[in-house]
């Protein structure tokens, strides 16, 4: 499974983390430096489990753990509607 | 928290509108954005990735070039609104075509009321307004300033409002020297406002009413996600003759020139919002509020404490202040 970020969702960088801004639903939401991350990762291209393991690798830690966080965010985001799925 | 930049910005296109008998704080001076500067104050917004604008006046709908600037702002992704006094509704397609997300119109009272304050027939517009918007799709909002002459009618305006297909009824705080609401008539606002959503009415305070989430109404009103003033921290206001000003009460020529505002172009938007001392002043909320607890979620009206004393001192209407416990006890 490969997620993808929707084109037109707006992503500003902030000391937190970042907003994610959907345009079309006209909605704000927060996520923190991790889940950004991951955001940025969601290209279309890259799957889960090649997300989870580069998030491992830059927080230096396993990949099993890491791998539920990144499947959380990603669930949620799915929720939202501002990733979809290939 | 504070963001690098604001999240939403009132733009105020202009100061022109027909009149009404409320001192408005933006009242008419003949003073307009040319579209070719209200674009490239879409430019910087967008290259800045502020994510909603709040087109604003005088009266929005009397401007020239509303729809192509709500198209422009669309073509940035950015989410665009509209308060309006339903002055003109000729543009009402050409702006759903532009992709106009929300626009919010006023109502004052019951027709006579709102009549003596907006002008003969401005009731009967409003609600043709309302009808035209929400026929096309446009999400619609009614937005009622309180003062201490209409305080009466709260119930009877939220039935109107009821009746309406408009999603939200916002209940605003009059800002004026003298006839603001008391720290009594504001608990009594809040009250009657909580009793009117116990009752299922989509009704709700404004952030101006900064302490309400202090009130024992916070929880009948469902206020999670209320923040107290927002000025200078999600939000800040351009106004038409490009000065950048954290309310939208400060958005005469008279007032931004008061607080030394500085200018869009003069200066980025992250600049000023990061560096202009006035905002950071502003964000720590008056300085009557900096022993109270609940500081940091209210810090009170600061637009209500410039206008009736032209300092952040202390909020008029705060039912919290000493000045109240004082008459009170």
């Amino acid at each position: 499974m490969i997620p993808e970020r929707r084109e037109d969702v707006i992503c500003r960088e902030e000391e937190f983390g970042a907003i994610i801004f959907d345009p079309e639903a006209g909605r704000m939401h927060k996520i923190n430096k991790t889940g950004l991350f991951i955001w940025n990762l969601c290209d279309g291209k890259t799957d889960v489990d090649a997300i989870a393991e580069t998030l491992a690798e830059s927080e230096e830690e396993s990949s099993a753990p890491v791998k539920d966080a990144v499947k959380a965010f990603l669930k949620d985001m799915n929720e939202r509607k501002l990733i979809r799925w290939h | 928290m504070m963001f690098s930049v604001p999240t939403y910005v009132y733009l105020q296109v202009s100061r022109e509108c027909r009149g009404c008998s409320l001192e408005c704080y933006a009242p008419p001076d003949g003073s307009s954005l040319t579209l070719k500067e209200a674009k490239l104050i879409v430019d910087m917004l967008s290259e800045a990735k502020v994510f909603i604008v709040l087109i604003d006046g005088g009266e929005p709908l009397l401007w020239d070039e509303i729809a192509k600037l709500v198209h422009y702002f669309k073509n940035r992704s950015i989410a665009t609104a509209i308060v309006s006094g339903a002055e003109d509704i000729s543009e009402a397609e050409s702006l759903k075509k532009a992709g106009l997300d929300m626009i919010q119109f006023p109502l004052e009272g019951p027709e006579e009321y709102h009549d003596t304050i907006r002008g003969e027939g401005s009731f009967h517009n409003v609600l043709e307004a309302v009808n035209a918007f929400c026929n096309l799709g446009i999400y619609t909002h009614i937005g009622t300033v309180m003062t201490p002459s209409n305080l009466c009618y709260l119930e009877e305006i939220s039935d109107i409002v009821s009746a309406l297909p408009v999603r939200v009824h916002r209940i605003l705080r009059y800002i004026h020297p003298t006839e603001y609401l008391t720290p009594e008539q504001c608990v009594d606002v809040l009250s009657r406002i909580a009793h009117l959503m116990e009752k299922g009415r989509a009704i709700t305070p404004t952030n101006c009413y900064t302490f309400a989430k202090q009130t024992p109404f916070a929880k009948k009103m469902n206020l999670t996600r209320f923040q107290g003033c927002v000025g200078g921290k999600t939000s800040a206001v351009i106004t038409c003759d490009g000065y950048v000003v954290p309310c939208p009460h400060f958005a005469s020529k008279d007032i931004a020139e008061s607080i030394n505002a500085p200018r869009i172009w003069d200066e980025d938007m992250k600049t000023i919002w990061q560096e202009w001392d006035f905002l950071k002043e502003f964000r720590q909320g008056l300085t009557e509020c900096q022993n109270c607890p609940d500081l940091s979620l209210c810090g009170g009206c600061r637009a209500a404490a410039y206008c009736v004393t032209g300092s952040l001192e202390c909020d008029p209407g705060c039912p919290f202040s000493n000045d109240y416990v004082k008459t009170e006890k």
